[in-house]
Formats: structure tokens, sequence, C-alpha cells
């Protein structure tokens, strides 16, 4: 799945490891899911949802 | 402006860096190890003879100098990555893993040595009631207690890394084993061995883990 996660992450100059502390997740968990290789559960898909202020369809975009 | 851990992104991966430890620390180790024998036997072959002759004393300095030549090597190719924060519940998990290494494998090491049967504990051979209980301990109780409260330790994508490692795993155990066993009553392949079925269930289980969970 597509999404918007790493422009938004380099938008606030966070790191991996800080989004990663943000999500309460490990850092190779986010860069799993910046790469598309890992498809967020739709809890944290509302935790980076909320951590953003944004809808989730806003971040992730399911259309191939 | 991304910041340092982004060489991830496009640089080595976490899995070959990992890959590149593991091959310099067990490449080196074992060199170290057959340096080290050499120079014990050496030596001890001098104590013997009570003096050291010109030709020892250089192969002994040639071996020194090895020695510190693949220490050094060691050292300077160590792929090193910028330190980085790590959530308490990680570094848990990670420490629970390491604890999980550093008890089963020189255990394991020791109970192979202390089998007093044909060979290794993977040997089928008769074992002492102590090595069989320590090792039953080990596994039917610290193992399951361990793996569980690493299991609760983990993100959703490890999780998710170590279901898919079992699904492939289980899914090659129940389509290899059976037709084995079938080749084996028709006298086409020698017996099954369960424990060595156990090994490779394992190594496949953990390969699809680490693939998933670095790469």
């Amino acid at each position: 799945m597509k999404n918007r996660l790493k422009v938004l992450r380099a938008e606030r100059d966070w790191s991996q490891a800080e989004l990663a502390g943000r999500l309460d997740v490990s850092r190779q968990a986010v860069n799993a899911i910046e790469t598309g290789k890992h498809d967020p559960s739709l809890p944290l898909a509302f935790r980076i949802a909320r951590l953003f202020d944004m809808k989730i369809e806003e971040i992730f975009d399911d259309e191939v | 402006m991304m910041k340092s851990d982004d060489r991830h992104d496009d640089q080595s991966s976490d899995g070959a860096i990992l890959m590149r430890r593991a091959l310099i620390g067990f490449g080196g180790g074992l060199t170290l190890v057959f340096l080290a024998g050499v120079l014990a036997g050496y030596l001890s072959v001098a104590a013997e003879h009570g003096y050291l002759s010109l030709t020892a004393a250089i192969v002994l300095a040639l071996i020194i100098g090895l020695i510190t030549l693949v220490t050094y090597g060691m050292w300077r190719f160590w792929p090193r990555t910028e330190s980085e924060p790590i959530a308490p519940w990680i570094r848990s998990a990670r420490n629970l893993l390491a604890l999980m290494f550093a008890i089963g494998l020189p255990l394991g090491i020791l109970l192979g040595i202390a089998d007093d049967g044909p060979g290794l504990l993977l040997a089928n051979g008769p074992v002492s009631p102590i090595v069989a209980a320590t090792a039953i301990i080990l596994w039917a109780i610290v193992g399951p207690l361990l793996t569980w409260l690493w299991w609760g330790k983990i993100d959703e994508h490890e999780a998710g890394a170590y279901r898919d490692g079992a699904l492939v795993a289980v899914h090659s155990y129940m389509f290899i084993v059976p037709a084995w066993w079938m080749a084996t009553r028709a006298g086409w392949l020698p017996p099954q061995d369960p424990m060595l079925v156990m090994l490779a269930v394992a190594c496949l289980w953990s390969a699809i883990w680490f693939a998933r969970r670095y790469f």
C-alpha cells in the first residue's frame, strides 16, 4: 500500500527512530511501512493519522 | 531535511549490516580460535623442550602478528551505525532475545560435550539423567517462558515477520515430512531424524523472520 509517511516525517524533520518512538513501534517497522513492505494494522494506522492530525486516507492510498 | 538514520533507506539495510556483522564475527572468530590453537600448540611444544628455537620464535611472532592483524581487521571492518534512541520495550525484547542465545548456545555446546554417547546431543545416543533433565527443563520450561515474554514485547511488524516464518516453516514441514516418510517406507530415502527435522524447521522459520524483519 502506498503512503505519504516518509514525506510527512521529512516535513517535520523527524528521523525514523523519532517517529518510531512517537508511534511506539520499532524503527524497522517505520522503515517497512514507508517502503510499503508492511501494511500497518488499523490501530497503528489510526495512531499514525492522529499523530499527523490527518485522516487515514490522506496518508494511505490503497489504489495500485 | 532527512535525519541521519535515513541511511537505511538508500544504503545498507539493517539486514545487510547484521549479515556483515555475523560474517565478520563468525569468520574472524573462527580464525582467531584456530590461530589461538596453533599458538597454544607451539607454546606447549616449546615448554616440553624447555627452550625456544629461532624458527619457533619466528613462527610464534608470525602467529601473534596474524592474531593482531585479524583482530584489527575485525575492528576496522565491523559495520558501525550511529546510535539511535531505542524504546525501553524494544531494548527489553532485544535483551530477552540475547538472553535466549546467551543461555541456549553455551548450554547446547556444554550438553553436547557432556554427552557420553556417540557424539553430540543430536546424535540420539543415550544420555545421563542429569543431562536429560537439564535439557528438558531448558527446552520445555525456560524456552517457552522466554518466548512468551519476548512475544509480549515485540511490535506488530516483528510479530508479522515471526508469523510469516512460522507459516512457511509449518507448511514446509507438512508437505515434506509425510512425503519423506512414504519415500522411506518405499526404501528410497533413509529414515528421518526428528531432531534434525526440527532443526531444519527452526532454521527456515528464523531465516524468514530475519528476512522479513530486516530486509
